[in-house]
């Protein structure tokens, strides 16, 4: 696979109450066809189990999913992947770990 | 690690609409009430939320009788259904549509009057599957979303979210609550319960492509199994056409819509409409067993797109038409994602392949849900027997909503008339031991490959033309996954929360044990009926008028047929051969919208 093919994916890992400072990891992945959400989950399942992130439906309906790609927020499982891309955990929410928010809790 | 220990009169497991309605009927029975969820509770928890299209219900027009919605029922079913459940849990349909109506579900409607269209397998002409408002665009899982859940947070009942139940807790032959996982803390959570219900929905998750919830691993179906609870059906799980290219679109179920709303059509990599030669009279209109099982052998003969599917299409129609048809999915979720990749409906064909959408596969349940175990209710898609071999189309939240009301009241019964059991601490010390097992184990093989490759199996070998070699091979496999493959899955992954490989593994293993019941079941069919297809013996048999039921003793499965008694109706003889609601009612798209009715005003307060 050319590296022309390949994405750069640089996503946040945070554990608010281990107090962790927020990080980054970064990961290179085919994306051409994908979603966000098949990004995310072609990473857990291949490279890197250690970044946590919600996955449902795939189809739109749950929103479970929500999280900001290069500062807009989207449904991973609808949104075509990019060339580069920063996930990072919906503003919006309190986060619990990396991508996963709290959906009660508005910051 | 430590224990959290949760004592309720009810627990609920699983959070689709059929385990909401269940816990508010729980909860105005004045009993106490638990709901735990895999997921985020009225998101990601089953499949009831992303329902697309019907709620079948009788009553909305006089003709239309409770007697001939069960008639209909039982003959789509193929005369294998339950028939006294059937009739016990249509009757709470009318009832279900005033309720819902008054909580703020939003049906297609025109002046107050309720306006049905018609589907596949309703005698009625006028039909009786209520919309969602603004259908297609409006999907009525999304409206149920937007209701129950509300209603269930504001009447204060408690829910565990993020729990994964590890298995059911029993006492002698009674369920007396379950062992869970904390998700987000990885913590056993123990609860302790006078009666427990089932709601956990299907068993999605075996195959590749689903319509449905992929995270839906037949979990209830897998710990009822260990419980020794009687179990049948699970040789009929339903498919429908879906797309598979790109992968974003995977299980994506436009092609379907176009089919039957669009006039799409379906052609083979030779071009060819082959639907004509199993069904030259209704086409592509055919049932979604048929559809599908005629994607599965056109594949199967080597006429398959290039990534493995056939193509469905709709550019025989002019531009304008075309067009006019599209508009109405305007804004539709479904569309939204197309949009987004590179091919034009205008233009390209999609390509298509089959997704599974229903599993009919549970709990052997009577007309009040109970299971053979005390203290063990299951509903919803977790129970079997009401669908018989084929689900017609519009009434799984039916089923749904009554089997939540009656499973309520039940079970809301028995907590008042017993004292809170005890639980068997060797037995959750023993499921602990098991569960924290493939955390010990840091190398090895990854559960996701394992998964990719098991799911291919059961796509080739279980779904359509089921032989006794192919179910054979894929009893072997199942059997070399049970004692090599799972011993040896690894959690690499370190993580106290949110731990999604740990519990991928406990998944796992409910999917093996699914599987075997699926291909036991089958290999004991010798017959073809509704979506068992088994190409040894293609055509439906009458000494085949039984259910197979299974249980496990002592870890080893074992099977016994029940005959079907029919209380209501009995099978005629055209029901043999071509199914006959293929042939009859299907008419052209413009027909499909029935008349809005006169006497239907379905009122707030009936």
């Amino acid at each position: 696979m050319g590296e022309d093919e390949l994405a750069t994916v640089i996503i946040s890992e945070a554990d608010p109450e281990a107090d962790i400072k927020t990080g980054y990891k970064e990961f290179k992945v085919p994306y051409k066809g994908y979603t966000v959400l098949d990004v995310l989950l072609y990473i857990y399942q291949k490279q890197d189990s250690g970044i946590a992130f919600r996955s449902a439906c795939g189809n739109g309906f749950c929103r479970c999913c929500v999280v900001q790609v290069n500062d807009k927020p989207v449904l991973a499982c609808m949104e075509p992947a990019s060339k580069y891309m920063r996930i990072e955990p919906h503003p919006k929410f309190k986060v619990l770990k990396d991508l996963i928010v709290d959906f009660g809790t508005v910051k | 690690m430590e224990e959290k220990i949760i004592e309720t009169d009810v627990l609920i497991i699983g959070g689709g609409i059929a385990g909401c309605r269940a816990a508010l009927e729980v909860y105005e029975n004045n009993a106490k009430v638990i709901m735990v969820t895999k997921g985020l509770f009225g998101r990601d928890c089953g499949a009831s939320w992303m329902a697309y299209k019907g709620f079948q219900s009788w009553g909305l027009h006089p003709q239309d009788t409770l007697g001939l919605h069960v008639k209909d029922t039982i003959r789509c079913g193929w005369f294998l259904n339950n028939q006294e459940n059937v009739n016990s849990y249509l009757a709470h349909t009318p009832n279900t549509v005033r309720e819902l109506l008054k909580w703020g579900v939003r049906f297609n409607s025109r002046d107050g009057e309720l306006l049905p269209i018609w589907q596949l397998g309703q005698s009625i002409h006028k039909g009786r599957s209520l919309t969602a408002a603004q259908w297609p665009r409006g999907q009525i899982g999304y409206n149920f979303s937007r209701v129950l859940p509300h209603i269930i947070r504001a009447r204060g009942i408690y829910i565990a979210e993020d729990m994964f139940i590890v298995d059911l807790l029993t006492r002698e032959s009674a369920v007396v609550g379950a062992l869970g996982i904390n998700i987000r803390t990885s913590q056993f959570t123990i609860f302790k319960a006078k009666a427990t219900i089932l709601a956990t929905g299907g068993y999605h998750g075996i195959y590749k492509f689903t319509t449905a919830n992929p995270n839906l691993t037949g979990d209830g179906q897998a710990m009822a199994l260990r419980a020794g609870v009687d179990m049948m059906d699970f040789e009929f799980n339903q498919t429908l056409p879906c797309a598979i290219w790109p992968p974003s679109l995977a299980g994506d179920l436009l092609p379907f819509l176009l089919i039957t709303e669009c006039d799409g059509r379906m052609y083979n990599s030779n071009n060819e409409r082959f639907l004509s030669k199993w069904n030259p009279k209704s086409m592509e209109r055919s049932t979604r067993a048929i559809l599908s099982r005629a994607i599965f052998h056109e594949i199967n003969e080597g006429k398959a797109s290039p990534h493995g599917g056939i193509y469905t299409s709709v550019t025989h129609q002019p531009e304008h038409v075309l067009k006019e048809q599209l508009k109405k999915y305007e804004g539709s979720r479904i569309f939204s994602k197309f949009e987004k990749t590179n091919i034009s409906l205008l233009k390209d064909n999609v390509e298509t392949g089959y997704a599974i959408h229903f599993c009919q596969g549970g709990c052997s349940v009577n007309y009040k849900c109970e299971t053979d175990r005390p203290g063990l209710y299951a509903i919803g898609e977790g129970a079997s027997g009401s669908n018989g071999a084929d689900r017609m189309m519009a009434n799984s939240l039916p089923f749904c909503m009554a089997m939540g009301i009656i499973s309520g009241r039940e079970a809301a019964n028995r907590a008042k008339n017993i004292e809170m059991p005890r639980i068997n601490p060797t037995q959750v010390h023993q499921l602990q031991k098991e569960a924290l097992c493939p955390l010990e184990q840091q190398d090895g093989l990854s559960v996701y490959d394992v998964k990719s490759d098991f799911q291919d199996i059961m796509a080739r070998d279980t779904l359509y033309g089921r032989t006794v070699e192919g179910l054979n091979t894929a009893l072997s496999e199942v059997k070399h996954y049970q004692e090599e493959i799972l011993p040896r899955l690894k959690v690499a992954n370190r993580l106290q929360k949110f731990n999604f490989e740990w519990i991928s593994v406990l998944e796992f293993k409910n999917i093996i044990l699914v599987s075997e019941c699926i291909i036991r079941n089958a290999l004991m069919r010798t017959e073809s009926r509704g979506l068992h297809d088994r190409w040894d013996y293609p055509s439906p048999n009458p000494d085949w008028f039984k259910n197979i039921h299974l249980r496990s003793i002592g870890g080893k499965l074992e099977q016994w047929t029940v005959p079907v008694e029919f209380t209501y109706c009995k099978p005629e003889l055209d029901s043999l051969g071509e199914p006959w609601h293929e042939g009859i009612n299907v008419k052209k798209y413009e027909g499909w919208r029935a008349e809005p009715l006169i006497q239907n005003k379905v009122g707030v307060n009936g």
